[in-house]
């Protein structure tokens, strides 16, 4: 099997990479105990196959305005709309993540629809026996920031 | 005369990118769906040329929805779009008997010169 090491390495260049082309915004990795704010807004992914995840995205609500306003081409879209502009997000984020993972290991994979939470606690128990990837960002005006735990099925998600 | 397209994709963002794209380039967004259930009823009733059609989006998927048209309608040009868009989800998209799939984030270079293959080759 693919080092782990390799795939670990997949989420962080895909966040900077994606977020530069949908959004125009470049984000500088930080210390995720940087992250002190205590309001975010919620995305959640699920992942089946291989590469089983559980993928929680948390964004404080100037880093909010930047993704939406950034994808809508400056300007905002009705606030109706909010929660699907960073569900497209994270649908691109992950799905570029599990996309490169997929290549990388001659594997399948396949995500679930975008969860959004908005202000609500995330459903996400940490499971101590599985991989756990956690990274921050910030773009000098707002935060966000990722948990991705995660395994690989050893029957290699042949149930999909 | 413009070449008509339906957009099946649950992200207003992606439909909005796809407008601005197209519109300028001989083609011409005639209807909008959010989901698969609402793309095969409207394809019923505006018959586009070209469907360009989201695979992950809540209720029937992309790749059912497309099924669904096909046996509908087997002249169906169809485009799939993804951002998960690896080689087990083109087999996917082949299986069912489309032949393009192109990845999201678009590229507006990728989404108008697969546009012409569809409408040309599909």
């Amino acid at each position: 099997m693919e080092d782990v090491r390799n795939i670990l390495r997949i989420p962080n260049r895909e966040v900077i990479s994606v977020t530069r082309a949908l959004a125009g915004l470049d984000l500088e990795k930080i210390d995720t105990q940087q992250c002190t704010e205590d309001k975010y807004t919620t995305v959640m992914i699920h992942t089946r196959g291989f590469f089983l995840a559980d993928i929680l995205c948390e964004i404080n609500e100037r880093m909010c305005d930047s993704i939406i306003s950034g994808m809508y081409g400056g300007g905002m879209p009705p606030d109706s709309e909010r929660p699907l502009y960073l569900n497209e997000y994270m649908n691109i984020v992950c799905g570029r993540i599990v996309s490169k993972v997929n290549t990388l290991t001659g594997s399948i994979s396949k995500l679930s629809t975008p969860e959004y939470c908005g202000a609500a606690e995330p459903d996400l128990e940490i499971n101590e026996s599985m991989h756990c990837i956690r990274l921050a960002y910030q773009n000098g005006q707002g935060l966000i920031r990722f948990i991705i735990q995660f395994d690989f099925q050893q029957n290699g998600g042949e149930d999909i | 005369m413009s070449t008509t397209i339906m957009v099946v994709d649950d992200s207003p963002f992606a439909s909005k990118q796809i407008k601005d794209i197209v519109e300028d380039n001989g083609y011409e967004v005639i209807g909008y769906a959010k989901n698969g259930e609402e793309g095969i009823e409207l394809y019923k009733e505006l018959k586009p040329d070209i469907v360009i059609l989201d695979i992950i989006m809540p209720g029937i998927n992309g790749l059912e929805t497309a099924e669904i048209l096909k046996k509908q309608d087997p002249d169906v040009k169809i485009l799939m779009l993804s951002s998960l868009c690896d080689s087990g989800t083109m087999e996917e998209v082949k299986g069912i008997g489309v032949k393009h799939l192109i990845p999201k984030p678009l590229e507006a270079d990728v989404l108008l010169a697969s546009l012409e293959m569809v409408s040309k080759f599909a």
